[in-house]
């Protein structure tokens, strides 16, 4: 019961960052970045991900036999969409247009 | 607490659950990556599309509904550490926000499919729209799955099950964290 407050303490400082980094995605999105939006917007979406798998989901202290789970699915993961950027980056013509797009 | 016959102890059991859980989520983190690598492709292609077609997104809906999910994971984050403390109606009430706030995000969502399609943007308006669909659609049906484990952890309460049940939550919740910049933001 002693250790409830700083639990509780650290789940509200975990839930604040979250929403300081939203809050700084939301107003960065308005700001005319150009090429460097989608990094920029990718790296605080990577960050807020890394908060909630390391204090909400408690990797940070967890066993090993999970933190090699997640490893493996990543890594996985990453080799999936590695080849298919590696495919669509190396291809000498793209594909023929698609489907025809209703007016907007 | 008394721990299934075929466990040592509940602590044993506790940690084959959320090992079981982990493994899981290894395989969605491959479904949802093969979506995000479709993703990657369709933005290499048709880049002037995409950028284009994103102007029409429900930007200020969708950004409040990532508040939504964050803000209910931790909620559920709350509600574990509530329940491990022996606090049960704390932990209750907690949870309960959690898939309340998950319904508000479903309905939100549904709000946002309503608008596209009155504006006539459907699954089948081109390469944006029918990945926005799919992969958001995916999505809310992870939440509703989401809602409905949650509410089978109300009826029995512990924390070696809650856990469990939250780190699916996360889980849906990160997903979206992705999808937010993706489809609304850049």
């Amino acid at each position: 019961m002693a250790a409830l407050l700083p639990r509780v303490k650290r789940v509200s400082v975990v839930a604040g960052a979250l929403l300081a980094l939203w809050a700084l995605s939301f107003g960065l999105s308005y700001a005319d970045l150009g090429r460097v939006a989608l990094p920029i917007a990718l790296a605080i979406a990577v960050t807020k991900a890394l908060l909630v798998v390391l204090f909400f989901m408690e990797l940070l202290h967890e066993r090993a036999s999970m933190k090699v789970a997640l490893v493996a699915a990543l890594v996985l993961a990453a080799t999936l969409i590695g080849l298919m950027v590696a495919d669509v980056a190396t291809r000498e013509d793209a594909p023929p247009q698609s489907s025809p797009r209703t007016p907007s | 607490m008394s721990h299934a016959e075929h466990f040592e102890s509940l602590e044993k059991q506790a940690h084959a659950a959320r090992l079981g859980m982990w493994v899981f989520l290894g395989s969605e983190i491959l479904l949802f990556g093969a979506l995000f690598g479709l993703y990657a492709s369709y933005r290499a292609h048709y880049p002037a599309e995409l950028h284009e077609a994103m102007h029409h997104s429900e930007k200020v809906l969708g950004s409040l509904n990532t508040a939504i999910l964050l803000g209910s994971s931790a909620l559920v984050a709350a509600s574990v550490e509530m329940l491990r403390a022996d606090r049960r109606g704390l932990a209750r009430l907690l949870l309960a926000g959690t898939m309340l706030l998950g319904l508000v995000f479903l309905l939100v969502k549904g709000l946002e499919y309503r608008s596209h399609v009155t504006a006539g943007f459907t699954p089948t308006s081109g390469e944006f729209w029918s990945l926005y669909y799919t992969m958001t659609g995916l999505h809310a049906v992870h939440v509703l799955i989401g809602i409905a484990v949650l509410s089978l952890m109300l009826f029995d309460l512990a924390p070696h099950r809650l856990e469990v049940g939250a780190l699916y939550w996360h889980f849906v919740d990160i997903v979206w964290i992705f999808l937010w910049p993706l489809f609304y933001l850049a």
